[in-house]
């Protein structure tokens, strides 16, 4: 990893969905994120560790776009294109998603509704009820999801691990080039963190898209094929690795990197 | 003083006064005195039927002592003291074409449309003694062309007896030129339940009063009202809810959007009288303001003389969350989409309540037109 | 010869009166322009100060009485009158204070020498001393701390002049008006830039012994990065003949200033307290209300905050405890007039024995305000069937680029926290007073920790049903 990172990052920029370089994040005034550099080829997926409060949420926020994380320094390319000041919808048509840690409810809109608008204005064109509802229904068979989900108002009501389920349902509808997962184990029980898993292997294994995964926590890599781990403390990316990396911190945690 | 056309009315007063230079306890209106014949359309199913017995009436005299929800074996119901949200002044302008239906036990419907012609001036009572165990639904919707003016002043006075359930729903989308009086009470006697759903889409000013008596152990009443303020629209709303039983409950809340100069007072009033052991109340309102230009007020009271109950009101003012915009820009919608669809979804809300493809139905087509105009 | 001077936006809606509407009782014939004149020459007031008198007496027989409130018609204006009578001493005999008063003292633990200054009877002696002593150190940073009537005629003469009555005129209502006619006492505050003081100012030191703070006006200037906390009244009923307590507080927070105004209000059951408080805060300036109303048989009483600069903030912690015969209508007000300002409002309301309490308030949002953000949440706690709690909040918002919130609760207390506490072994009266405490610690935990201490006795009392 550091070998690809020393050269000359312009070559191999068409290679590369999304390349982070030197990012620094500020929030207000305090600075949370101190020169990231990141690299993720399309069809990969990252893992992102580290301690509480080192700055993991941030990172997402920040490749989001997020206007309450002011990016300070450095730069984001999205496939091909300088999304740094890019607006957050405009990252998401590009093909960004991010799934969130404390989804938001939106009463009076229905999942389904919601998510038909959110294809259409993807795609660029009316989508017929008839196949999107069938698309719609794999997918929540997949994440054994009730279908009444569909007509309930988006995420109003839903538990936590409702919630997340309805994050990785979208995820799998709207299909991106790149998903960062928000810790999206936190809050589920045994039996949702394995469902959920499965859904993010069917986004990895058939949509062939690219995955960072922020969490702290192992337990929903266990199914998952993992590329590169990444460990971030105090705002700094300290190690960047393969995927032996997660057994190893699993067995022993974070510690042994934090004294360097 | 009234000068020989004009009648000037106090309406939609609080309960509570509360600083006069805030000017939120009442509003001033004038409207002509001359009325306009207006024959409301009326299709009724089910156990409803047209009241055919004129009782005599005695105003304001509640001869057995028995409770105003419950029809007096002689004197039938006192519709003409039921109290209203709008107020006694409401009384001066008299029933207008009037309208009683009576419900028996078991389900009906009743689907009432007012249609106002340009230049009219039309005074409506509808008028429901609903009784034990009945289950009614009325449906009311105000309609006009786009560009007809006028004044449209409708009462609905509502007697629920025991166990009787009564839907009132009323769709408003009259004409931007008019003056809109919307006047709602209701009594309810024990276990009685009362909902309404009230969208508020037209007219230029609207003046909207309800207010529920909840006289009976046990009962309750919902009410839900969306609103679409532009184009420089007054909105005049009192919400009351008055708790005499035990046990009994409410919940109201209110939704919308202004922009475009639009003006919006909500007056919203749960009462805990001494007596109302185990009542609960609970009142939320949520306004968008999506303009500069707009004026909001919002006065939600909680009186209370009772110990055992709870009571609960919330009121959230000012643009779309920068947490949900960053979740729906997050999914690909642009700002103004995000903004758009939120506004949009306090009235698909209340459509998704109304049990009724047809008046769904006009309530988007309505939208479309409205959605047209703004862009 | 009457000029329009110092009043010169006189506002039209208080003379709005409606054909139907009669005052409740004559005033005028009380409080004549020769008392005024005479209240004027035995405190050597300035020219201006005796014509602002004069002006003011006018608008008060001119306005008319609150008609949306608690009724004042108990309140003795005869008495109000006699008092402001100059010459006349207010001290009582001993044995005319209410023994429910007396009691309250020895169970507060205050010795009996300061319970006859409290009650007005007697001299203040050792509190003379300690408020010297606290004077020599402020002194040295700059802070002025005198009483009203030598800063009227002192160095500061200037500065209280332009500054007296600005931000609550005579014609704000009746009470106001009376307030600028015969005003006395009160204390005079200057705090230089930049200086911190670290130790609170309070206001007991200033008791004066002549039937003590009824019209007292309290003017606190806190200049540019200065920092302040002030506490006013104590936390032990001050009894009084006069029943009616009209004060005024003006606070003005400069540029990065800070102050905190810290209040115990404990008047005697037969009070009526209709007192102004308000705060004017410029850019960048915080003014934080720390508030624990007790006592009073009436109380119209609303700390205002008016955030004209941007970025101010106010905050304001309150806690109304009404019981027997005591009618207290509190609240506070905002108004957000420059951008990024915000206002955080935390309020606690308790009824008991009979006791009305109404929550009363205003959050404004003008045009001006873009970007600011209001939250207000209060509380109440019915502790009985005879009791009410009235919640009147009202919200004016005329901008687009704001958050505004708001929520209310009301409720009971908690049998399941009762029975949880009674089965600690403490006894039901105790756990229910243990209960009160805490719904009150917003307050409390405000407060320096001998008033603290003192407001906990206080509830404590209350809850006992000894007082009143």
């Amino acid at each position: 990893m550091a070998a690809a990172l020393a050269g000359d990052w312009r070559i191999n920029m068409a290679e590369e969905l999304l390349q982070v370089r030197n990012l620094q994040v500020n929030v207000e005034e305090k600075q949370i994120l101190h020169s990231i550099d990141l690299d993720i080829k399309p069809g990969e997926t990252h893992v992102l560790m580290g301690p509480n409060g080192a700055g993991k949420s941030t990172l997402g926020y920040a490749l989001m776009g997020n206007p309450k994380y002011t990016v300070s320094g450095g730069t984001i390319f999205f496939d091909g294109e300088d999304i740094t000041k890019m607006s957050v919808d405009k990252r998401a048509r590009l093909g960004m998603f991010l799934s969130f840690q404390n989804p938001l409810e939106v009463p009076g809109i229905s999942l389904s509704s919601f998510l038909k608008t959110a294809l259409e204005q993807q795609r660029g064109v009316r989508i017929k009820a008839w196949d999107f509802r069938k698309e719609l229904r794999q997918a929540m068979a997949l994440l054994q999801m009730d279908n009444k989900y569909a007509e309930r108002d988006l995420n109003t009501g839903f538990s936590g691990g409702e919630k997340k389920k309805a994050e990785i349902l979208q995820l799998l509808m709207l299909n991106p080039k790149l998903a960062i997962l928000d810790e999206t184990d936190s809050g589920l029980d045994v039996d949702a963190v394995k469902i959920v898993s499965q859904g993010i292997k069917t986004f990895q294994e058939h949509r062939n898209g690219a995955l960072l995964i922020i969490t702290h926590n192992t337990k929903i890599l266990e199914a998952l094929h993992v590329d590169k781990t990444h460990i971030l403390a105090r705002g700094s990316i300290i190690k960047n690795a393969g995927p032996e990396l997660v057994e190893e911190i699993s067995k022993h945690g974070f510690e042994q990197f934090l004294q360097k | 003083m009234d000068n020989l056309d004009k009648i000037n009315l106090i309406v939609n007063r609080l309960p509570a006064p509360t600083w006069n230079r805030l000017r939120m306890n009442e509003s001033m209106l004038e409207l002509a005195a001359t009325q306009d014949k207006c024959e409301p359309k009326v299709a009724l199913q089910g156990s409803v039927c047209f009241n055919k017995k004129q009782l005599p009436r005695v105003p304001g005299k509640n001869c057995c002592g028995c409770v105003q929800a419950n029809a007096c074996p002689v004197h039938g119901i006192d519709f003409a003291a039921l109290p209203t949200g709008m107020g006694e002044e409401m009384a001066r302008l008299g029933e207008g074409q009037r309208v009683h239906l009576v419900a028996d036990a078991g389900r009906s419907t009743a689907a009432v449309t007012l249609r106002y012609d340009d230049g009219k001036k039309c005074y409506n009572t509808l008028e429901i003694e609903a009784k034990p165990n009945s289950d009614l639904t009325v449906y009311m919707t105000y309609i006009s062309t786009a560009s007809a003016k006028g004044t449209a002043v409708v009462q609905t006075k509502i007697a629920a007896a025991k166990n009787a359930k009564v839907k009132l729903v009323q769709v408003q989308l009259l004409g931007h030129e008019f003056l809109h009086l919307n006047d709602v009470g209701c009594n309810l006697a024990e276990d009685a339940h009362f909902e309404v759903l009230q969208l508020q889409l037209g007219s230029s000013k609207i003046y909207n009063g309800v207010r529920a008596e909840l006289l009976g152990d046990g009962s309750c009443f919902d009410a839900a009202i969306a609103y679409y303020g532009r184009q420089a629209q007054r909105l005049d709303m009192n919400f009351i809810a008055n708790h005499y039983g035990k046990n009994t409950t409410c919940n109201m809340t209110a939704d919308g959007v202004l922009q475009e100069g639009a003006f919006k007072i909500y007056r919203g009033t749960i009462d805990f009288k001494n007596g109302s052991a185990g009542a609960i109340g609970d009142e939320k309102e949520t306004v968008l303001l999506l303009s500069d230009d707009v004026v909001n007020q919002s006065i939600p009271l909680i009186l209370c003389s009772e110990e055992d109950v709870q009571g609960n009101h919330g009121a959230s003012i000012g643009k779309l969350d920068e947490e949900l915009l960053f979740y729906l820009m997050s999914r690909g919608f642009s700002e103004s989409d995000a903004v758009a669809m939120m506004a949009k979804a306090k009235i698909e809300s209340i459509c998704r309540r109304i049990d009724d493809e047809e008046t769904v139905q006009l309530v988007e087509r309505y939208l479309e037109g409205v959605i047209a105009d703004a862009e | 010869m009457e000029e329009k001077t110092y009043v010169e936006d006189i506002d039209r809606s208080l003379y709005d009166f409606r054909n139907e509407d009669k005052d409740a009782y004559r005033i005028e014939e009380g409080l004549t322009r020769e008392i005024v004149e005479q209240i004027s020459r035995e405190k050597h007031d300035p020219e201006w100060m005796r014509q602002f008198r004069l002006q003011s007496l006018e608008i008060y027989n001119a306005s008319r009485m609150p008609q949306w409130g608690p009724s004042i018609e108990g309140l003795n204006m005869d008495n109000i009158v006699t008092y402001v009578r100059p010459n006349t001493t207010m001290q009582g005999k001993w044995e005319d204070v209410p023994e429910d008063i007396k009691n309250t003292f020895e169970r507060l633990g205050i010795p009996q020498a300061e319970q006859t200054s409290l009650a007005g009877v007697g001299a203040q002696y050792d509190s003379e001393i300690v408020y010297h002593n606290v004077c020599k150190e402020v002194e040295e940073q700059g802070v002025v701390y005198t009483d009203m009537e030598s800063a009227l005629n002192g160095p500061y003469a200037e500065m209280v002049r332009e500054h007296f009555m600005k931000l609550v005129p005579p014609t704000d209502h009746k009470f106001a008006a009376l307030h600028g006619a015969v005003w006395s006492g009160g204390s005079f505050v200057y705090v230089p830039k930049g200086v911190k003081v670290a130790i609170p100012l309070q206001s007991y030191f200033r008791l004066n012994a002549k039937g003590a703070g009824q019209f007292e006006h309290t003017l606190i200037i806190v200049d540019d990065g200065a920092e302040l906390h002030f506490i006013e009244g104590c936390s032990a009923p001050k009894y009084n003949v006069a029943n009616l307590h009209a004060g005024c507080v003006e606070l003005f927070v400069g540029k990065k200033a800070k102050l905190r105004y810290s209040t115990i209000e404990n008047w005697s059951k037969n009070m009526y307290n209709l007192n102004t408080k308000r705060a004017l805060v410029a850019e960048g300036g915080t003014i934080e209300w720390v508030s624990g109303s007790f006592g009073s048989h009436v109380s119209y009483l609303y700390p205002m905050s008016i955030l004209n600069g941007a970025k101010a903030h106010s905050e304001f912690t309150g806690v109304t405890f009404a019981g027997h015969s005591q009618n207290l209508d509190t609240g506070c007000k905002v108004v957000h007039n420059a951008p990024h300002t915000t206002s955080i409002v935390n309020t606690r309301s308790i009824s008991k024995s009979g006791g009305i309490s109404t929550f009363r308030s205003s959050v404004v949002v003008t045009n001006k305000a873009k970007h600011a953000k209001s939250s207000v949440s209060c509380q109440s706690l019915m502790l009985d069937n005879i009791s009410r709690s009235d919640t009147i909040p009202a919200i004016d918002v005329r901008t687009s680029d704001a958050d505004i919130g708001h929520e209310a609760k009301i409720g009971r207390i908690s049998d399941d926290a009762v029975f949880y506490l009674m089965s600690r072994g403490i006894s039901e009266e105790e756990a229910k007073a243990m209960i009160v405490s805490g719904f009150a610690d917003n307050v409390s935990k405000e407060l320096p920790l001998e008033y603290a201490v003192e407001m906990n006795n206080l509830i404590r009392l209350e809850m006992q049903g000894s007082i009143g």
